[in-house]
Parts: C-alpha cells; structure tokens; sequence
C-alpha cells in the first residue's frame, strides 16, 4: 500500500489483480447489477487511490480496507437510487428515510430473528452474505464438495469419507485447504468478524 | 495439556463445524481440558474466535433460502470481471493527475477546452456538449448534502463526469483522433462519438431519464445488422458510454455502418435509433 500512497501505478495494479474479482463478486451478489457493480469498483480503487497514505495496516489489510469502502459504496447507491428497478423497498420506519433492500432473501433472514426494524443492520449483514457467498464460489469444486458436506448436512470427516469414497486423509486434506481459504477470506469482514488467530492456524 | 497438542486438536475440529460449535456444550474430560487450555492461551483463544466466525458465517449463509433464479450457496459460481474494468483502473493514475492539475473544484476542470479549436466544427460540436456537461455537472454536486451517503453519491457523479470531460479533452487535443457528430434523425447535433488510440467516448446529450428497467445503448449498424458497443451511463441528461477503444465492442472493431444510440430494455435488442453517426469506412 505504501507502493500505491507513492504513486506506483504497477502496485495498484497489483492489487487489482488480487482483489478486484472478490470486490466485484461482493458487490455483484449484494447490488444484482454487474454495471454498478462495476462502477463501484472503479470508485473503490479510485478512492484507494486518492487515500493510500491514510491506509493503516494495523487496522487489518488492503482487502479488508477496500472491501470497507466498496460496501459503504454499495449502501450509498441502494440508499440514493431509490428507482433502481428489481428491488424490494423496506417499510420506512418512524420519520426513517426508507431504504432498499436488494435481497429478497433478507425476508428469510427476518423470520430468523434479526431485526427487521433496523435496516441498516439487514444492509450490513447482507453485504456481509455476499463476500462469504463469494469466498464459497472461490473455492475449487472438489474442495466445495467436502466443506458442503460438512456444513450443511454436518457430517464428520470420517462420514464424509465414506459418502465420497475418498481416503480420509485425502478429506482432511480438501477441508483444510478450503477451510483456510475460507477464513482467510472472511477475516474481519464486517458483523462476522471472525478475527485474525495466529498466522498457522489455518494449517 | 501443552499447547502443540491443543492446537493440534483445535485444527481437527476446526474441519467439523458443528461440532467445533458445539465445543462448548461438550461435557466430556478432553473437551474439558482442551477449554481449559484455551482459556489460558491467548493464541488458541484466537484460533477458536477465528473458526467460530468463520463457520458462524458460512452456516448463516447456508440458512438463507435461495431467491428465486438464484443458486443456493455451494453451488455459486465465481464471477468474472467485466473486460473492460482492468484498463479502466489503469486509467485512474493519469485521470487523478489530470483532475489534481485542475483548481481542485468540478467546474474548473473543464477549463481550459481544447486550445486551438473553439473555432472548427470539430470545436464547436465539443463546447456544445461541453457546455451541457458542465450543467451537469454542477447539477450533481448541487444534490442537497444534508445526508452523507447522498453527498458521497454527488462526489461520486461529479468525479466521473469530470473523468468523462477531462478523457473527452485528451482525445480531441490527440492529432490521430477520430470525431463524429451525433445527430436526431431530424439532423439535430445532438452528441459526439470520439476516438484516439487510448480512449473511445460516445456522448448524447437532452436525453430524458431512462424509465426503470430501460437503457440508452450504442450500437453499430451496418447492412442491416447491429452489433452492441455497450449500454450508456446516464447522469443529469447526459448518456455515455466510455472505454479504451481495444476493449471488445470499441473502435477498433468499427468499419463503416453507423453508430446508433436506442433505448430499450437492458440487455434487450434496443430500439428505434434515436441518434446515429455515420462512421467512417
């Protein structure tokens, strides 16, 4: 980052190929409009731009920090475009202005308890959907078969093993691998906030 | 028990979520002794905070149910980048540099306008739609601010109309450009479409807003056939469309026809043409 605060133009494009796809990702699942989507992703790097010199790496890293700035701006288009067509408008609360949801599947999540009465909350915790639904996307098909396995249905790995016919070692191996991504790429992302551990916990 | 071993354990559990949530509920002496241990340890405490948001956020996702024409979590695809995104972003070193050597305010980055060819034909199609930009953009960052996200969405929209004027300017000052009147079919000028070898704009101004779930698109039509060239933005009565002209659909590939705006469904086959430019052969 202190490569891009100088001006590097080669740095910044070093960190778009390595964030922009999971940006993009994250803000195409939560938005359902790869335009804007895209858009926001330009604004991202524009505003990574402009602000690399106040970028602090003890705050968490370069991802975390662009993944920040691309959500505020997705929750700014759904708040400002109140027009955009294919969305589903939230009751306004109390003299609230009413804002947008982009996801009807938020109507899933209020019969699981959150509060429909702050939509902020279901804002943040739908941008949040979105980069894990990303980091899921991300992994490779044989590594997403066992961790499917494992979350949704809840089998150990030995239970898994046997449905799929693999060695156990080779099941551990793919969970690993997966679950490693998975963390990584949900470090510190906002309300689930996973935390950091230690460098080899993944391992 | 040592630390070696309880991170050991911790990292095999890690690999069954629900029964790595399910930690604290087990009652067995191992469990016991692994909690034991982590609450001492400030690095497996860390490690366990990790996984259980980490499988926190997966199984939550898992909850959802699909929306409809959407695919349940495990079976979501990567999506890939727009083509064009990649040159985009390069382009924001030199878009910043060119707006940072302007006073710093959206209006006074549109002066000076391209020295030298106020008086040509070629001047006056620009200063025309010049003018109607700089209407716009003193329109976007005239939105009331009495709200952060909406001053954050006025920033936004000035910035990338300043872009879109700032690239405009370099193009025709370029001696290798191309320019080419849009014009109604009554033959009213009523835009530009311009190239160099770094950058392609098709601008048409007095649009009205596209109704929801319409687009203003470009489009090039020859012998009957139309080939898309992309959809337009649309900001303040302004459409256009912008990007190096190497990316698909760009100039590169144009060779006569005409260059046609319509509006139509997004993504849809567009309609009448409602601009055109006769595009060089």
């Amino acid at each position: 980052m202190a490569r891009i605060a100088s001006g590097d133009e080669d740095a910044l494009m070093e960190a778009y190929d390595r964030h922009a796809e999971t940006l993009f990702g994250a803000t195409v699942r939560f938005l359902g409009d790869r335009e804007v989507a895209a858009e926001i992703v330009q604004e991202t790097f524009v505003a990574s731009w402009r602000s690399a010199a106040t970028f602090d790496s003890t705050a968490g890293s370069l991802r975390t920090w662009m993944l920040r700035i691309a959500r505020n701006r997705a929750i700014d288009r759904l708040r400002a475009d109140a027009r955009r067509p294919g969305l589903v408008q939230l009751a306004a609360t109390d003299g609230e202005e009413a804002l947008l949801d982009p996801l009807d599947r938020l109507a899933e999540r209020r019969r699981q308890g959150i509060d429909e009465s702050d939509p902020a909350v279901l804002l943040e915790r739908s941008w949040s959907g979105a980069v894990v639904r990303t980091a899921l996307a991300d992994l490779a098909g044989h590594e997403r078969e066992v961790v499917a396995l494992a979350y949704r249905e809840g089998l150990t790995q030995h239970e898994i093993a046997e449905r799929l016919g693999l060695p156990l070692g080779t099941v551990k191996s793919r969970t690993r691998r997966a679950l490693a991504h998975l963390r990584q790429a949900l470090v510190r992302v906002p309300d689930f906030a996973p935390g950091e551990g230690s460098p080899d916990a993944a391992r | 028990m040592q630390h070696a071993e309880a991170h050991e354990r911790l990292a095999d559990l890690a690999l069954e979520p629900r029964a790595f949530l399910a930690l604290d509920q087990d009652r067995s002496p191992e469990a016991e002794e692994l909690r034991a241990h982590v609450a001492g340890c400030a690095t497996c405490s860390a490690d366990v905070a990790a996984w259980r948001g980490t499988h926190a956020a997966v199984i939550e996702v898992l909850g959802y149910a699909p929306v409809q024409g959407s695919v349940a979590p495990f079976d979501d695809q990567p999506i890939a980048l727009p083509p064009g995104l990649r040159a985009t972003v390069a382009r924001i070193p030199r878009q910043e540099a060119s707006l940072a050597a302007g006073s710093g305010s959206g209006l006074a980055v549109v002066a000076p306008l391209i020295p030298g060819t106020a008086g040509s034909s070629r001047g006056r199609w620009w200063l025309g739609l010049a003018a109607a930009l700089v209407v716009a953009l003193a329109g976007a960052g005239a939105v009331a601010i009495d709200r952060a996200h909406q001053a954050d969405v006025a920033r936004a929209e000035s910035v990338e109309l300043a872009r879109l004027i700032r690239s405009t300017e370099e193009i025709l000052a370029d001696p290798g450009h191309t320019s080419i009147p849009l014009a109604s079919a009554s033959g009213t000028a009523s835009g530009l479409v311009a190239w160099s070898d770094t950058d392609s704009v098709v601008i048409a101004s007095g649009l009205n807003p596209p109704d929801p779930g319409l687009a203003y698109r470009c489009w090039v039509e020859k012998a009957g056939t139309r080939t898309p060239v992309g959809d337009m933005s649309f900001q303040q009565g302004i459409g256009y469309w912008w990007q190096h002209p190497s990316e698909p659909g760009g100039p590169s590939l144009w060779s006569g026809g005409r260059l046609i705006v319509t509006l139509g469904p997004a993504n849809g086959a567009g309609g009448p043409a409602l601009l055109s430019a006769a595009l060089p052969g």
